[in-house]
């Protein structure tokens, strides 16, 4: 039962974001804010857990947030994997602690965006000009996002040291 | 400093976005079904979203209410005014109603573009995705929704089914930014003007209705309703009112904005229309 904990609380993360978010969170109104919480989760995972996990983690449910919320595949499969891996490597040249971990992660929150508009803008589907998109979507997201982000790294890092002692344990 | 990227992650990568953008070109093609892969996720996610969704309507739900109590008063007047009409109307309508019919007897015309059947839906999920503008609604195929049906809510038309599974199924609204998706409309009037409602203002919250034809006066305030004539939809369904009437950016034919009668965001019980006259494209699929 333990090994299914963490695919348990990723998919929970997946299906709050379109439920109660999306519920409680202005869309449509001035401000666009799209909450990213699994995103960040990958990235907690790559730094307390495991590098492997969070990329396999990342492209699993990459495909399946482009399957389910999106007309088109690939765009979240490819731009979560990359981010997740460029965020690895930083990861691995800096001892990560709470300030790091703060600025690297709205570094690529910034860079997920900003490659899914670019990929959105190349088909046709993003509409916003540049100053549009950062002023009613990018910066009011990244905003929420760092709001929960401090809520949420102390649970998170607790949540993933236990599992992590638990695979210990087993082997 | 590490390198970035070896001999092998560089080939890796270049082979992602190859096949990143194969992917965006098949996806982007208009598929007319979903595979058996894809509706199984659909409706296994579909299941857990409504388990969630729905307690957390009644929670934003309670809190509206509060804010909604505060407006009651004024409310309440208005409506009193609004029910004498109300009254009159009704009973207009119903002898229009039988007398329709008994008229359509005597032609001996027994179907007609108004006719739909209604099945009614319970939201389970939004995409929480900032360029798209999708949900999710608990009946699907079994309940006999099919492919590019109108979805309407109480106030009026806010868009069609885009995908159906077994369970659920993804609902377009009429704002979303594709090219595919256009509804044929009329205004109504003494001459009743044709057009498409395409795209959507978001500074200003307008639908736009383009390609009507120049020599038509529109009055601001007419009503929008679907035309019947294209695909699937039915004749009648209330897309909104016209605010303002323009010519089109190369003068020819003009563009009006409309204000929807439904609101796109606040969105609880919808109901999925079928119109009871097939178009052409279904009656070849049954004959097969």
């Amino acid at each position: 039962m333990r090994h299914l904990i963490l695919p348990a609380v990723v998919l929970l993360l997946f299906t709050i974001e379109s439920t109660v978010l999306s519920l409680l969170l202005p869309k449509g109104s001035d401000y666009i804010i799209v909450p990213r919480l699994m995103f960040i989760f990958f990235l907690f995972i790559a730094v307390f857990l495991s590098r492997q996990t969070s990329i396999i983690y990342a492209f699993i449910f990459g495909i399946l947030y482009d399957l389910l919320y999106t007309s088109i595949m690939g765009v979240y499969t490819f731009s979560f994997a990359v981010i997740v891996y460029l965020f690895i490597q930083l990861a691995k040249v800096f001892q990560i602690q709470f300030f790091l971990m703060t600025l690297f992660t709205m570094i690529s929150l910034v860079l997920v965006d900003y490659i899914i508009y670019t990929l959105y803008a190349m088909v046709g589907i993003a509409n916003a000009s540049m100053p549009t998109f950062i002023e009613t979507m990018l910066l009011p997201s990244l905003i929420f996002n760092f709001i929960f982000f401090i809520f949420l790294y102390y649970p998170f890092r607790k949540l993933l040291s236990k599992i992590k002692s638990f695979n210990i344990q087993e082997n | 400093m590490p390198q970035f990227f070896s001999n092998k992650k560089l080939i890796v990568f270049l082979v992602s976005i190859i096949l990143l953008v194969a992917l965006i070109g098949i996806s982007m093609r208009d598929r007319e079904k979903l595979t058996l892969p894809e509706q199984f996720i659909m409706d296994s996610v579909g299941w857990i979203q409504s388990m969630f969704y729905q307690p957390a309507q009644y929670v934003a739900g309670f809190f509206e209410n509060i804010e909604e109590i505060k407006n009651t008063y004024n409310e309440n007047k208005i409506l009193k005014s609004k029910l004498e009409d109300f009254v009159k109307i009704s009973v207009e309508a119903n002898q229009l109603r039988t007398e329709n019919k008994k008229l359509l007897q005597l032609l001996n015309k027994k179907d007609s573009l108004r006719d739909y059947v209604i099945r009614h839906g319970t939201v389970i999920a939004r995409t929480p995705e900032g360029w798209h503008n999708f949900f999710s609604i608990n009946i699907g195929q079994q309940d006999g929704v099919k492919r590019d049906m109108a979805v309407i809510t109480a106030n009026g038309l806010i868009g069609k089914v885009k995908d159906v599974s077994q369970f659920s199924a993804t609902v377009q609204l009429l704002t979303d930014v594709d090219r595919t998706n256009r509804v044929s409309a009329i205004v109504d009037g003494e001459r009743s003007a044709f057009g498409l409602i395409e795209g959507y203002d978001i500074e200003n919250k307008l639908l736009l209705f383009k390609k009507i034809p120049n020599d038509i006066e529109i009055a601001t305030g007419a009503t929008v309703v679907t035309s019947g004539l294209g695909g699937t939809f039915p004749r009648g369904l209330v897309i909104g009112t016209v605010t303002e009437v323009v010519p089109d950016e190369y003068g020819l034919t003009q563009m009006a904005f409309i204000e929807p009668s439904a609101d796109f965001y606040d969105i609880g019980h919808v109901m999925v229309i079928e119109r009871k006259i097939l178009g052409t494209k279904d009656m070849q699929e049954e004959s097969k």
